[in-house]
């Protein structure tokens, strides 16, 4: 089955939503991320290219969150940390109906990677040294497991969880990589997020509603998975693909 | 006294207003044989010079003419240029085509706060309601004042008739003109959505100013600042080389040239703050040349190579212009991670952020009271 398919206006408003919002969880250098993100979502959106193409947040500069004094912990009590995010969708803009006009939407077309590692300030010699590492992917056509699965390391051989082993991988329900920036802030930040998103502003409020959406109808669609009448729920799920219609426009 | 008077407008005018008659007169020969101008005092001004003018260029110090003045009541007694100006716009008639308003001095550091030191003129024109402020003191201009004023007279007089207000196919049109964006270019439809992003004024304020409100955006909020349009130095970040380099090519390189021609801003005050790009295009145009990897540095570079070997590339992730402590846009490039954000007050939400490097921030008390602050356990 073809990959998802997600409107890139909708993209487009995640991202600014997401810039306004975040902006003062994360270090300003980040501010030059969701500028390209945007960018390359406009070009996409208006470029003529009819092959794949990447969506990304650099490895090399990726969005980096404000150092955490310990507010992963509900009692502020752990020790500095900061986390990153870098992504990678391989994507393919829809043709639209008519030729001039801009692409309404793209399709998921190989990998789609979110990149997320915390680092530990070491105030003894000024470095940092990379303490925690996962991946939040939406998966394709022929990957096993969960559709939507979390990935720990899994990036070289080094043990625990080298390269040759990619499991588990972990069920999830956070598709795009701005929604996987909402998770890392909110592990980071416990208490501050959860205020901070109970402002009500127009950033918040476009937020909600693109999240509400696009959980509910992937919340709707693993319910369904796993309403069977014969064999496990659990494998059900696992085997599931969705239809690439799950977030596209109505 | 009148070089070339004008009854109705044919073509762009300027009246100069100064207390010594033999200053205004000296101005007046900078424009010699490229525009209608009128040299006066302030007490030969009359109605129809006003109606007759598309810039009034008022000397900021008028002295000279104060010193001669009979009356005593306050409020007959415009201390400056700048209180000559609001004087004499409220005598323009709402129904004459738009005249803009401009201060020439050389002290318009008085005119400014005391940060930065060295006064921005986008800033007190703002400020005290007017179009422009020009210094008489080339330095604080950015490009030739004689030009300036040519490109902003030109402006006025391309303004239309009256704001095509209230038929929107006409006022796109209109805007489209005034900002030379070729409707058949690709990228086109992507420009107008940026420029939507910078909220030009199209509405209740143009309409009731005649355009003179789009200009002023233009002015005051668009060009100053990196906007839906780049100057050549946020065009020299984007393709990661020096700025000087860049303008060497523009001038020498014919294929640089001609490459980025079509984006070069040609609408009005097109070179009043020196060159202009259209981002859309430039962003476009990289898009394609990279094979859509326009921000991968390797793609990027290889491009760069390819388009000039005088281009001087730069050894930075990820670049940003610096501006200085006098919150000047610099030549000087650095990493966004050496680099802090500014929030000065006239910098507009919808523009790209301001960057000062860390170092003249720690070393600079006026920046550092403008860097953003965060909430950073680690600060």
């Amino acid at each position: 089955m073809p990959g998802l398919i997600f409107s890139i206006k909708e993209l487009l408003d995640e991202v600014n939503s997401a810039a306004a919002m975040t902006n003062e969880f994360l270090d300003e250098s980040s501010q030059e991320a969701f500028s390209e993100l945007r960018t390359q979502l406009e070009n996409i959106r208006y470029q003529h290219i009819d092959t794949t193409v990447e969506w990304t947040v650099s490895r090399a500069r990726p969005i980096k969150t404000i150092a955490s004094s310990g507010e992963y912990e509900v009692s502020s009590q752990g020790y500095s940390v900061y986390g990153t995010l870098s992504s990678v969708w391989e994507v393919r803009r829809i043709k639209p109906t008519k030729k001039k006009e801009p692409a309404k939407q793209f399709q998921l077309t190989g990998k789609a990677s979110t990149v997320v590692k915390i680092f530990r300030s070491r105030t003894d010699d000024h470095l940092e040294e990379e303490i925690a590492m996962w991946r939040m992917e939406v998966g394709d056509d022929a990957s096993p497991g969960c559709h939507f699965h979390v990935q720990v390391l899994g990036h070289e051989e080094a043990v625990p969880f080298p390269k040759s082993l990619p499991v588990p991988r972990l069920p999830s329900v956070i598709a795009t990589p701005l929604a996987v920036l909402e998770f890392l802030i909110g592990e980071l930040f416990q208490e501050r997020w959860r205020k901070h998103v109970n402002a009500d502003t127009h950033a918040t409020q476009r937020w909600r509603s693109i999240q509400r959406d696009r959980l509910t109808k992937l919340l709707q669609w693993q319910k369904t998975q796993v309403d069977v009448k014969d064999g496990s729920p659990w494998s059900a799920l696992k085997m599931a693909k969705p239809n690439p219609e799950l977030f596209a426009l109505v | 006294m009148v070089s070339r008077r004008k009854s109705v407008r044919t073509g762009a005018g300027i009246l100069i207003v100064d207390d010594s008659l033999e200053d205004a007169q000296s101005k007046q020969g900078l424009f010699r044989g490229r525009l209608s101008t009128v040299a006066k005092t302030p007490d030969d001004v009359t109605v129809e010079d006003l109606k007759s003018a598309d810039l009034v260029l008022i000397d900021f110090v008028l002295d000279g003419w104060l010193e001669q003045l009979a009356i005593t009541t306050i409020a007959n007694i415009p201390r400056d240029g700048r209180a000559l100006a609001a004087v004499l716009r409220s005598q323009c008639d709402p129904m004459w085509p738009p005249t803009a308003f401009a201060l020439h001095s050389a002290r318009l550091n008085q005119l400014a706060g005391v940060f930065p030191s060295r006064p921005r003129p986008h800033v007190i024109a703002r400020t005290n309601n007017l179009e422009w402020a020009f210094s008489k003191l080339a330095a604080e201009n950015s490009q030739p004042f004689e030009e300036q004023v040519i490109q902003l007279a030109a402006a006025v007089a391309e303004l239309p008739r009256s704001w095509p207000a209230g038929d929107e196919k006409r006022m796109r049109r209109t805007v489209g003109q005034l900002l030379g964006l070729e409707p058949k270019a690709d990228w086109a439809d992507r420009a107008w959505r940026t420029i939507d992003d910078c909220h030009p004024p199209l509405h209740e304020f143009s309409t009731a100013t005649h355009g003179l409100a789009f200009l002023r955006w233009l002015l005051h909020q668009v060009l100053p600042f990196p906007t839906f349009l780049w100057d050549t130095r946020q065009l020299a970040a984007r393709l990661r080389v020096t700025p000087h380099s860049l303008r060497a090519a523009l001038n020498d390189d014919q294929k640089v040239r001609r490459a980025l021609r079509p984006f070069r801003y040609a609408g009005v005050l097109s070179s009043f703050l020196g060159d202009r790009w259209w981002r859309s295009g430039i962003e476009g145009f990289l898009w394609q040349k990279t094979a859509a990897k326009s921000f991968a540095p390797d793609a990027l570079r290889d491009f760069v190579v390819r388009l000039s070997a005088s281009l001087t590339l730069l050894d930075v992730a990820q670049p940003v212009v610096v501006f200085d402590e006098y919150l000047q846009a610099s030549d000087v490039l650095i990493d966004v991670s050496e680099a802090v954000q500014l929030m000065p007050d006239d910098w507009p939400p919808f523009a790209d952020p301001a960057w000062a490097s860390k170092s003249d921030v720690t070393d600079d008390e006026g920046l550092r009271s403008l860097a953003v602050r965060r909430d950073d356990a680690e600060a």
